[in-house]
Order: structure tokens, then sequence, then C-alpha cells
């Protein structure tokens, strides 16, 4: 049995509470550096789907983005005759960042307009 | 180049730049005749809209003759005189397939910058800050201008410069601001602000059929404008209570439609009040002083139209909501379509029943573009409108 003075109770559980939050917080961290997250993003092109499915795949092997070329596409028909609805979704692990809607708007732009505009 | 760049709020000087050059094969350059200071660029000289950076090209409203175009412009060529709209518009988009050229879904190359402010990015505009694309204005002796095949408007007659440059934006604007209010016959259109806008609002309410126009404004020069060349009649807000006069104007109906021709730097007739919004507004807290939106929104009859063509960039406070809400308002607004109305207009000016030069006051030389802001804000020498001829 250890014999622990009265005064120093109070510093040790100070000390444990310290400890046991800390854990909980690099716990926490790794759960998110660990953990993969589902990202998605889509956009409504007006052109007809064969022609939007078409064209991405050229556009997106242009990226160069691994990872973005791997990520899974669905094309959809809009309602009302709007054109092309580009859903596309992509598991990251943790912190990754992976663009979404920039190449999405990119597409649009070049679709539709021929071009990425500048300013 | 010579250019009109803003460098700090309330600093703006003309600066060679280099030559603009074709980005794109649907670009066009464009050597710029005249120029105009818009009352919305005072905001950006103000310091009141975000993502300005120094050095940038200012102007939105101007004309000129092309000298060069990309392979893919088919409908313009060296020579042609044009006036620009301030949107710049793919023309393929379903906004644009709508006639919303200012909300067009391509233009905006800063558009995830925009959607973090808006929700939804807006179209690119000239010389208008980073939000709405970091596109170069033509307040300056040339000018690039994208999607060349979509937005200039060729001008075959030989109708002055002077006569056609408000197509670029103050005119169609005042046009939509009334249109938006759909009047029928009858119908009594308030208007606040007396500037360039709402002189033209007044008189496109009065072209649009109303049977009585009403103009709000604090400067005596401008309220004689609007009567001797609108046929308004006028309101001083420092003379008189706003509400009341309306109430009697209206037989007690209130106007059917009120348009905000002033946005977001709005002054307020009791100095107590003008002062809480104008410190609000410059710690932030607040980045409009709407008082013209609250007095319209309050004044309008039940079941009326607030129209709004004032800018405003961001958040207002205080916005009565209580009385938009519960006596059936419609409220609308937008950045004008301008493309929509140029050709409707320029008939109309063509003809010679619109003719929008007596809202210019001032005439320069581009090189005198800061004296041109520093007039045009501080309202002084009468300053309406300053044209500036490159």
């Amino acid at each position: 049995v250890v014999d622990l003075p009265a005064a120093r109770l109070p510093s040790l559980a100070v000390r444990a509470a310290g400890g046991l939050v800390g854990l909980t917080l690099v716990g926490l961290l790794l759960r998110r550096l660990l953990r993969r997250t589902r990202r998605t993003a889509v956009v409504t092109v007006r052109a007809d789907r064969a022609d939007v499915a078409r064209r991405w795949s050229g556009w997106s092997r242009e990226l160069g983005d691994g990872r973005l070329a791997s990520a899974r596409v669905e094309f959809s028909d809009a309602p009302g005759e709007q054109g092309t609805e580009v859903r596309i979704t992509a598991h990251v692990r943790g912190l990754t960042r992976l663009p979404l809607t920039e190449p999405l708007r990119r597409f649009k732009q070049t679709v539709e307009t021929g071009m990425v505009p500048t300013s | 180049v010579k250019a009109t760049c803003w460098l700090a709020p309330g600093v703006v000087k003309v600066r060679e730049v280099p030559d603009p050059t074709l980005l794109s094969d649907r670009d066009a350059i464009v050597r710029v005749t005249s120029t105009a200071i818009c009352g919305s660029d005072l905001h950006l000289y103000g310091g009141y809209i975000p993502a300005m950076k120094p050095g940038d090209i200012l102007g939105h409203e101007f004309m000129g003759e092309v000298v060069e175009v990309g392979s893919a412009v088919r409908t313009l060529r060296a020579g042609d005189r044009v006036v620009v709209p301030f949107p710049i518009a793919c023309g393929a988009c379903t906004a644009c397939e709508r006639e919303l050229y200012s909300v067009c879904e391509n233009t905006n190359p800063n558009a995830a910058l925009a959607e973090k402010a808006f929700g939804f990015p807006t179209a690119g505009v000239f010389g208008y800050s980073h939000l709405t694309g970091g596109y170069a204005g033509g307040q300056a002796e040339y000018v690039r201008v994208p999607f060349a095949d979509v937005g200039p408007l060729r001008i075959d007659s030989d109708l002055a410069d002077e006569r056609v440059l408000f197509l670029s934006d103050i005119l169609p604007t005042a046009w939509m601001g009334a249109e938006m209010c759909e009047i029928k016959t009858g119908d009594v259109v308030a208007v606040w602000g007396a500037g360039p806008v709402g002189l033209l609002t007044a008189l496109s309410a009065q072209l649009q059929g109303a049977a009585k126009v009403v103009v709000i404004d604090r400067f005596e020069y401008r309220l004689a404008l609007a009567r001797a060349h609108t046929g308004a009649e006028t309101l001083n807000y420092e003379d008189v209570d706003v509400n009341t006069a309306l109430k009697d104007l209206t037989g007690g109906r209130g106007p059917d439609a009120c348009i905000d021709a002033v946005g977001m730097e709005a002054h307020h007739g009791t100095p107590a009040i003008h002062a809480y919004d104008k410190v609000k507004q410059t710690l932030r807290l607040e980045t409009e002083r709407p008082h013209a939106l609250r007095q319209a929104i309050t004044c309008c009859r039940n079941g009326g139209v607030v129209s709004v063509v004032g800018v405003y960039g961001g958040f207002v406070d205080k916005f009565p909501m209580g009385s938009f809400m519960n006596r059936s308002l419609t409220l609308r607004g937008g950045q004008c379509h301008v493309h929509r109305y140029l050709r409707p207009l320029l008939a109309r000016i063509e003809s010679g029943e619109l003719d929008p030069t007596f809202v210019i006051s001032h005439r320069m030389p581009l090189a005198d573009a800061p004296t041109g802001y520093s007039i045009f804000r501080d309202k002084r020498d009468d300053c309406v409108k300053v044209v500036l001829a490159a």
C-alpha cells in the first residue's frame, strides 16, 4: 500500500484528468487522419447525356489527377431538358484535399463555351 | 496604354499598364472612345466592395472601336463601333438562354469566391473587383472584351457616343428597374435617388406608363433635373417626412411600386441614424447602409412591388421583414441583364423617344479620372454624371 499524503491527491487528480484529455484528443486526431471521407460535387451541363459522358472521359484524363480520374462519375438527365447532371463521388483519407467543384466548373465551361474563361 | 487604376480606398490614378491582348479566340480588343464613371464605381472607390487589389483597372461603362478580334468572333470586325454591356455573358448557359445575362454561369473566373459571398456565383463584370472575375475595366485607352461574339452591340448609325454610351449600363439598368414593377395604367411609382440611374429610372417609368412618378433625394440640383427631364414630382427628404408626403400624393394608398436606385451607401435624413449605420458599416458590423431600401419597403402600398437596382454587396441590418411579409409586398432586384435591352433601347434612342444625355454634368479627358471620381463622390460642382473621353 502506497501511503500518499492527502495534500498530493488534488495534484494527481489534475494530472490524470489532463492525461485523459490528451489521449482523447490524440485519438480523435488519429481517427480523423485515418477515416475515409466521402466527397461529392455536382454540376448541370447544358448538353445531352451522351455528349457530356464522351467529353468527360477525355477531360478527366487531361486533368492528370489519378484520384479524380478514379472517382465515380454519374450522368443523368436534368429535369426540364436543362441538360445533364454530372455527379462525382470520391473517397479520400483523412485531411487529403481533393478539389471537386472547380474541375467540374471548368468542365462545364469547356463544354458550354469551348474554353475556360480567364481575366 | 493608360488606364484608371484603383490603388486603395479613396485613391485612383491613371497609370501606364500593359497593352491588353487576345486571350481567347472569342475575345476582341476595343479602343475606348468614351467611358463613364458609374455610381457603383463609387462603392469601389470608397472601399465598400470586397476583393479589390491595388492596380485593378476600373470601368464598366464604355464604348469604342474594335481594333482586333479573335478567330471565332464572326459578328464583329476591326473598325466596328460598339457599346459593350457591363456583364460578361457566354450566351450558351441556361442563365443566358433565359436572358439572365448578369448571372451567366460561365464567365466568372473567380466563381468560387463569389459562391462563398452570395451562395451562387454571378457573371463576370468589367472592372468590378475580383468577386466578379477580376476583369480589367474600360476606363482605359484599350480594353479586352471577352465573349465579344455575345455582348457588344454594333452602332451603325452616326449617333454621338454620348447618346448611346449609357446602353452599357445605366439606361438598361434604369429600364429594368421600372420593368420589374410591372407598371399598370394609373400606377404611382416612387424612385429613391436622383442620381443618373434614378433619373433614368423615373424617365423609364414614365415611358412604361406610370401615371405619376415621384423622385426622392436631398440634392436640389438633382431634383430639379428630375422635374425638368422626367416629368416627375420630387420630394426632398431633408424637408419632408417621406412616408407622410407619399401618402399625401397617393390619396393615402402609398405608391404602387417603389424603386431603390440608391443602394449600399444611402444617406439618412436624421444625422444620428445616419451616423449609427455609418459606424456599423465602417466597423463591418453590416456591409450596407440600407436607408433607402428600408424606406421604400415601408412606404410601398399593401401588395405593391419594391424594385432594387441600387447595388448591394453583402448584408443589411434592420431589414423591415415584418412590413415586407405582413403587407404582401413583392421584392425584386438584380444586376441588369443588359444584353436583353440593348436593341430595344437603341431603337428608342434612334427614334428620338429616349435621350439619356441630360444626366451628363461633366466631360473630361481620361487623364482627369481621379478628379472625376472625387467630385462625383463629394457631389461637388453639381455633379451628376462624369463622362471620360479616352
